[in-house]
């Protein structure tokens, strides 16, 4: 049997705040180039802390996380900047740059990239239009909806190609018929060959994609098994 | 190439934008760094312009030299020539010992006093005009001319020189001390600025660090606004300095002219004054680069 190297490997993670509070207790997940996985339970079970570590916004407290084979705590800054633009985040709480228009927030990762300008801006425009917000490029966030704001967010994690996209709730704001569209989004995505790491209370999310089914409970893995879709 | 220029485009877009939000602000603190170089560099053109008048007032520091009785006259000629051509010399002139006698009877106010003399007693003399003032340099043009055989005396009339000199040189250092102060003070005051901004883009940084830019990424319209504070306050600074230039000369004028005195600043060469806005521009690049280190430094994981 070939033994593939993960795309993500994880080891006996924990990640303990300055408070004290554990919240995660040695996970321990492997995660396949191309994988869509969901990491399901309860709000405080450590799914979006997991999503930062993986996703090297945070430092774990002991254990280790590779990415392709390759420890992230021994990375540069230089590696670990490079290793950001290969993933695309999508925020629960959006992070969306409120004095900048629906065309600027979706080009920033490409402006990161240091992309041309005219590139950048035939991305930007695929990217609003697959998401539902091809007329609203030059409107601020400001005037957007809840759920319009969630699709930005999805179109800028999309803009750059990602490798990886690690979504926090991506479709917690959203209402059924574009939830559905973004449902579509990311079964293209997964179909393309991209690796999915999404956590989700949605299980209408779940059950309605293949994939992988993580559970967490109190910073630990309670069960590891197939969506049923 | 042009993804540089775009990159570096977009910085500079970013950091004019920073300007104009505040313009108020930022006017003010264009004003506050235009008057801490413009302090300075006037104390510090008037200071030296005054001094080069003081030195072209009293005229050049004098040797006297006076040879031994009985120097041959070609011997004197050669020492003279010599001192001609030296490059610490402006200028020699001869005084022969009958024109010493005469100058000296004339001092003394009487014809008589000298009369009864066989012979003129007085040796001939150079009155050596030195090109510089600076006292180290007339002793050693003292030194060098006391080696030769035929010169007998060296006589430095120097003690006016040395005051001039040290006067100016301890004012110019006051003023270069004041300089730094200021210069350190503009510094800060950039820093706090660009720390300002800094703050109010926390978020905008955030997401840029989590998206992946790199530092310099993130630095850049930053840096660039630190140093467009400086250019103009450093432009605003060389405009003051004129201003101040122009109102000092015509009180110079209207108070100095009665005595007979012509004390007139002259204009900030065009060279020091691109000299003064790069530095400007550099004291700009170092105060918004550490403010931005010390935040980024602040935002990594640990």
């Amino acid at each position: 049997m070939t033994d593939f190297v993960p795309m993500i490997e994880i080891s006996a993670l924990t990640r303990r705040y300055p408070d004290g509070r554990e919240v995660l207790r040695g996970i321990d997940l492997r995660i396949q180039a191309g994988e869509m996985l969901f990491l399901g339970g309860p709000s405080g079970a450590g799914k979006t802390t997991l999503l930062r570590l993986i996703a090297g916004i945070d430092r774990p407290t002991s254990g280790e996380i590779k990415l392709n084979g390759q420890p992230l705590s021994r990375l540069s800054s230089p590696a670990l900047e490079a290793l950001r633009k290969n993933i695309g985040m999508v925020f629960q709480e959006h992070k969306l740059l409120l004095d900048r228009s629906v065309e600027q927030n979706a080009a920033l990762p490409l402006q990161i990239q240091g992309l041309a300008g005219a590139e950048i801006h035939k991305r930007v425009a695929a990217a609003l239009e697959r998401v539902g917000l091809g007329g609203r490029a030059n409107d601020s966030p400001l005037a957007l909806s809840g759920g319009e704001r969630q699709r930005l967010c999805i179109a800028r994690a999309l803009v750059g190609k990602p490798a990886l996209i690690v979504a926090d709730e991506p479709t917690g704001n959203l209402d059924t018929e574009y939830g559905e569209a973004i449902l579509t989004l990311f079964r293209s995505f997964h179909l393309a060959g991209v690796t999915l790491v999404i956590a989700t209370h949605d299980e209408r999310l779940v059950q309605s994609l293949e994939g992988r089914l993580v559970h967490l409970d109190q910073g630990r893995v309670i069960s590891d098994g197939r969506t049923i879709s | 190439m042009r993804g540089f220029a775009e990159r570096h485009g977009h910085a500079i877009a970013s950091a004019a934008r920073r300007l104009m939000t505040e313009p108020l602000t930022n006017l003010l603190t264009i004003f506050v760094i235009a008057l801490s170089l413009a302090v300075p560099t006037c104390l510090y053109r008037i200071i030296s312009d005054a001094a080069t008048m003081a030195k072209g007032q009293a005229g050049p520091p004098a040797i006297t030299l006076f040879f031994r009785l009985g120097v041959r006259e070609d011997q004197m000629s050669k020492i003279r020539e010599s001192l001609a051509h030296h490059k610490q010399v402006s200028s020699v002139d001869y005084v022969s010992p009958e024109q010493g006698l005469k100058e000296l009877q004339h001092r003394l106010g009487s014809d008589d006093v000298l009369t009864g003399l066989d012979l003129n007693p007085l040796p001939a003399a150079l009155i050596v005009h030195a090109s510089s003032t600076d006292p180290a340099v007339l002793l050693d043009l003292q030194k060098e001319l006391s080696a030769s055989p035929a010169v007998d005396q060296v006589k430095l009339d120097a003690e006016w020189a040395r005051r001039l000199h040290a006067l100016t040189h301890l004012l110019q250092e006051a003023i270069l001390a004041l300089a730094l102060i200021f210069a350190a003070a503009v510094v800060i005051v950039v820093m706090n600025t660009v720390r300002l901004q800094v703050t109010a883009a926390r978020e905008e940084i955030e997401v840029c660090k989590l998206m992946g830019a790199s530092d310099a990424f993130v630095r850049r319209p930053f840096v660039y606004f630190g140093m467009f504070q400086m250019f103009f306050g450093g432009g605003v600074a060389i405009g003051m300095t004129e201003l101040a230039r122009l109102a000092f000369n015509s009180l110079s004028a209207e108070w100095l002219g009665p005595y007979g005195l012509n004390f007139q600043v002259q204009p900030l060469p065009w060279l020091q004054a691109g000299v003064g806005l790069l530095l400007a521009l550099i004291l700009g690049w170092i105060a918004a680069s550490s403010a931005v280190s010390t935040f980024l430094y602040r935002l990594r994981p640990r």
